[in-house]
């Protein structure tokens, strides 16, 4: 009989309603009468030509009654039976290919009665093996990596195989696109051993992810004789308290200064966050952090700080402490922290006497560091000094008055800005004719200059309007008492021809006080780097600016916003590939990775990078351990990859580049932060996704009793042996009376 | 002594009334008998007195009688016929057995009172013999209205019960009957049959002609009970639980079949057999059994 479950089993109890027609058969022979007979001969004669038929009559009569109601009570207990052997006869399965998705996103980590959503799937996936016919063809997917099965199309020698590598399995930190995932397992379908195919889904049903219509491919399934049913092993709760953002308060992280974080958090539970505390990481240093209170429903956000006394990358993470789900109670940020940043200034007037050169003032607040640091390396030269190309790599360009742009000039710094360089040009009397300007740097809106020069106004204004909206560099002078920048009186200003339509790329971050609201500073992004065009000089011949504090907030954080910032150190989501591009005509050995789930290094693929065609190919494949490339070929573009980024935390690449040494970096890879939207997906929702497809929803949530018993559904050919067995009690009765 | 009304039915009389119950040897004795009168060529035995009455016939006033007594009295004379009728009626407990207006022995009493009413009008002799397991009662023959009182009392009297053995009490009888005649047996024959064949054999040897009249009731033929029940022997201790339905049909069958060889087995020695069962109109179905069996006489008369 194999493996027998019953989904309604406290309905067997009306089984004891099976001796109803024996009690009411014997009770019945309780009440009889009484009759003096005469003819007791023939009476004996009858009975006895007639006793073994009429006995025989009356006990299969009674085995039918007994029968249909046992019967009827083992139907609406509906039997489960396994699939293989008689439940698998009755069940009436032809060899069939089993495809089984684990969904293994973050929110099947989510805790209710001590199990996780996951951990209810994969016993429900273990019980599914188990019900496999002998024939049948297996493949085990997981919806993190479906186009990596973890079996495929294989005949299972025994089920232990295959629920040992399910128990091995755990959540990921992912989030799962239906569509996508799907999309993958049709192709496993497609290839199939047989034509019958048994799609199971093991998934919490969080709506996240089923956001997509699946008409196109339930229709081509339902034509291809594919059925799916999907089991519910998700929570009705959604209590939740998550770190939703971890991010850096500066883009400069630099020795020696402060460096500002913001953590927020969301409380969707239905209760008070109250004296909780959290951990803050510094390069794996904790910090317990008391919490403020977070009433339900309501964010907060967490001011962080970290002071890094030494260059190079760093991480820093955010843990709150567990709660249902603790997949997303912390974040990690990988930063490069440098020594400091170097800013060319290069003066268009200088001067031999202190404070009078066009950029000496500039170069004093620059000079003064962050902090306690010296974070800018300040490089003072003028423009007869500069020559095309000969200004290095630095962070941060100044122009300063500069009378014109030579050509050569144009393209260093142009190359700079688009190498992630920032540039500032501050304009001046020297620069009487902006032809040079205009056409050597802004290029008829090609070049980095955000706006072409006209001429300049001698119109005077008093203050100065910061624009508000999109985060910019000049953000730091909203923060400040609108009086302050009221003071601030202009003389004179040169005035930007400015296009009706704004191009991409290029903003006012700050108007001159005037009826015509004149620009003052400009912005332009261009390549990795921005040019920010400040409409006045850099010294007090045009304006009093410079002399006003908020000239110094300014220009600081003008320069720390748009100097270079450095890439080395970045953030992904879990499930996007860590991509690393190496420097053009290096080579690379030994490049590896340390990643959360895994307790050993493990090799990073080598691809080469877009070439100048813009596709993207790959130069070796599989990743190889040690070596990537022979030492004699010199691939020209170089991208170091890791796809398994399922898992959050830090991931740390290291290599070796020829020239150059061992190189460093990290990957912070964050959980995604939609699978923290627990709400659910209704069943009906769910098939009206579908099309034609008929989809089973079946619920594996037990919670503390377990989970529901699976298997094949016998009661169909249980009714219509019920329905047989009535039609046989109706004739055999009346057949059996007329015979009397 | 008063006649006892019980199993008079003035109905059922009147039903039967100018009806006769003759025996077939009568018929052809009277053939043979070429151009008799009733009254001559047959013995004409004297039968009782009775008081005279103005209009009997002088000749028959008992002169020595009025010598003796000073008083006038008529003779009453029993003609010999062929017909000297005996009614043997069971009074076995079996007979006890009714499920309408009648039990069977009311019945065949009633039965018997009629035949024996109506053979008296005929001045034919009738004689009574009640019985179980063996004669209980016998009365000889003889025609007058006080024979008729006294038939009618002993059936009055009687109180079926005990056992019945058919067989032996027309051994007894066919014994016993000194002249030949008529006998009509009242009997459900719920007896060893073949025993009661042996029985008619043998009156039959004696020469006597038999009518046997079995009565039964509707319930011994239909058996209609549909409740359960237990069925106890009338006649002794056997007690047995059955579910009748379950074997109506058969039981039926086997009392049809009883019925047919009874009248089978009569019929193939010439004797009359008529059921009657308890729910039955008696008049009517005597009435119709005297009418057809005057008819069958009388063509037979036409015939020889």
């Amino acid at each position: 009989m194999g493996n027998l479950q019953f989904i309604n089993a406290p309905l067997l109890w009306g089984l004891l309603l099976a001796s109803v027609p024996i009690i009411i058969h014997l009770l019945y022979r309780r009440r009889f009468r009484r009759v003096d007979w005469a003819p007791m001969h023939y009476l004996k004669l009858s009975i006895q030509r007639n006793r073994r038929r009429v006995r025989l009559e009356q006990l299969l009569l009674l085995a039918t009654r007994v029968a249909l109601v046992l019967l009827l009570f083992f139907l609406v207990a509906r039997p489960l039976m396994q699939a293989a052997g008689l439940g698998g006869w009755l069940g009436g399965r032809s060899r069939t290919s089993q495809v089984l998705v684990l969904d293994d996103s973050l929110s099947t980590d989510y805790r209710q009665g001590g199990r996780s959503a996951f951990q209810r799937a994969q016993d429900l996936a273990a019980e599914v093996v188990r019900t496999l016919g002998p024939k049948d063809r297996f493949t085990l997917v997981l919806a993190s990596r479906p186009e990596e099965p973890l079996m495929r199309d294989v005949e299972l020698a025994s089920p232990d195989d295959a629920t040992r590598l399910i128990a091995a399995q755990s959540p990921k930190d992912t989030f799962t696109s239906w569509k996508t995932t799907l999309e993958e397992v049709a192709k496993l379908v497609e290839g199939s051993s047989y034509p019958i195919v048994e799609v199971t889904l093991f998934t919490d049903l969080r709506r996240a992810g089923w956001d997509d219509e699946l008409t196109e491919l339930g229709n081509r399934w339902s034509a291809g004789r594919v059925s799916l049913r999907v089991f519910d092993v998700g929570a009705q709760g959604q209590d939740n308290v998550s770190l939703d953002v971890l991010r850096p308060a500066q883009r400069l992280a630099l020795v020696g200064a402060p460096l500002g974080f913001v953590a927020e958090i969301r409380n969707d539970s239905n209760r008070e966050l109250s004296g909780v505390d959290a951990t803050f990481y510094v390069d794996d240093s904790p910090t317990v952090v008391r919490l403020p209170t977070i009433a339900a429903g309501e964010r907060a956000q967490i001011p962080l700080s970290a002071t890094f006394q030494e260059a190079g990358p760093h991480h820093v993470s955010f843990q709150l402490p567990d709660d249902e789900l603790p997949a997303d109670n912390r974040r990690w940020l990988a930063l490069n922290v440098r020594e400091q940043l170097t800013i060319v200034l290069i003066d268009g007037e200088p001067s031999s006497e202190p404070l009078e050169g066009e950029l000496d003032f500039l170069a004093l607040v620059l000079g003064l560091g962050v902090g306690e640091a010296e974070a800018f390396q300040v490089q003072l030269t003028t423009d007869a000094e500069w020559s095309g190309g000969g200004l290095g790599s630095p962070d941060l360009i100044v122009l300063g008055n500069v009378a014109s742009i030579a050509p050569e000039q144009a393209d260093e710094l142009a190359r700079l800005v688009e190498g992630g360089a920032g540039a500032m040009i501050f304009l001046g009397e020297q620069v009487a004719d902006p032809s040079s300007y205009n056409q050597s740097l802004y290029r008829g809106g090609e070049g980095p200059l955000p706006a072409p020069l006209d001429v300049w106004s001698e119109e005077e204004v008093n203050g100065l309007l910061v624009e508000q909206g999109e985060a910019g560099p000049l953000d730091a002078l909203l923060q400040i008492n609108p009086t302050e920048l009221e003071r601030i009186k202009v003389r004179r200003f040169y005035q930007v021809q400015l296009p009706d339509e704004t191009p991409p790329g290029v903003r006012v971050l700050a108007r001159w006080n005037n009826a015509a609201a004149s620009p003052a500073v400009l912005e332009r992004v261009y390549g990795r780097g921005r040019l920010l065009l400040w409409t006045v000089t850099a010294d007090r011949a045009w304006s009093d600016w410079p002399t006003e504090p908020s000239y110094v907030m300014a220009v600081l954080e003008a320069a720390k916003a748009i100097a270079r910032a450095d890439d080395t150190g970045q953030d992904g989501l879990a499930g996007d590939a860590i991509r690393r591009a190496v420097a053009e005509e290096r080579t690379v050995t030994d490049a590896v990775v340390e990643a959360p789930a895994f307790d050993s290094p493990q090799p990073l693929k080598l691809e080469a990078a877009e070439s100048a065609a813009g596709s993207a190919t790959e130069a070796t494949s599989p990743a190889l351990p040690q070596s990537a490339v022979p030492q004699n070929a010199v691939p020209k573009n170089i991208v170091l990859a890791f796809p398994d980024t399922r898992r959050a935390g830090l991931y740390e690449l290291s290599w070796k580049e020829s020239p150059g040494g061992p190189s460093v970096a990290a990957y912070a890879v964050n959980p995604d932060r939609r699978e923290t939207a627990l709400a659910r997906i209704e069943p009906e929702a769910l098939k009206a996704l579908w099309g034609s497809l008929p989809v089973e929803v079946i619920s594996g949530a037990g919670g503390e009793e377990g989970i529901a018993v699976r298997g094949v559904e016998i009661w169909r050919n249980l009714a219509l042996c019920l329905l047989g067995l009535m039609a046989f009690e109706a004739c055999f009765a009346t057949w059996a009376g007329r015979q009397r | 002594m008063a006649a006892s009304r019980k199993y008079s039915d003035p109905d059922v009389l009147a039903r039967v009334a100018g009806l006769s119950l003759r025996a077939r040897r009568v018929v052809e004795g009277s053939i043979s008998g070429l151009h008799k009168s009733p009254f001559h060529g047959f013995s004409v035995e004297f039968a009782e007195h009775r008081e005279y009455s103005p209009g009997d016939d002088l000749r028959r006033l008992d002169w020595r009688v009025f010598g003796r007594t000073d008083r006038y009295y008529v003779k009453q004379y029993e003609q010999e016929s062929n017909l000297r009728a005996t009614l043997a009626i069971d009074a076995s407990a079996s007979m006890r057995y009714g499920s309408a207006a009648y039990n069977k022995f009311d019945y065949a009493a009633t039965v018997a009172g009629t035949l024996a009413t109506l053979l008296i009008e005929q001045q034919d002799p009738v004689g009574l013999a009640v019985f179980d397991s063996q004669p209980r009662r016998v009365l000889p023959p003889a025609a007058t209205q006080a024979q008729l009182v006294r038939i009618l009392g002993e059936l009055d009297d009687a109180q079926p019960d005990r056992q019945t053995s058919l067989g032996s009490v027309l051994l007894t009888l066919a014994e016993s009957l000194k002249q030949r005649g008529l006998v009509i047996i009242l009997s459900d024959l719920l007896t060893d049959l073949e025993a009661f064949y042996d029985g008619l054999a043998r009156l039959q040897y004696r020469g006597h002609e038999i009518i046997v009249v079995q009565v039964l009731d509707r319930d011994e033929m239909e058996l209609p009970f549909n409740d359960l029940v237990l069925f106890r022997d009338i006649e002794g201790d056997e007690e047995l639980f059955a579910e009748p339905w379950v074997f109506r049909k058969a039981y039926r069958a086997a009392m049809e079949q009883f019925v047919s060889e009874a009248r089978a087995a009569c019929g193939a020695r010439g004797i009359d057999h008529l059921l009657m069962r308890t729910d039955e109109d008696l008049g009517g179905a005597l009435s119709h059994y005297l009418h057809a069996r005057e008819r069958m006489l009388h063509l037979r008369h036409r015939n020889s």
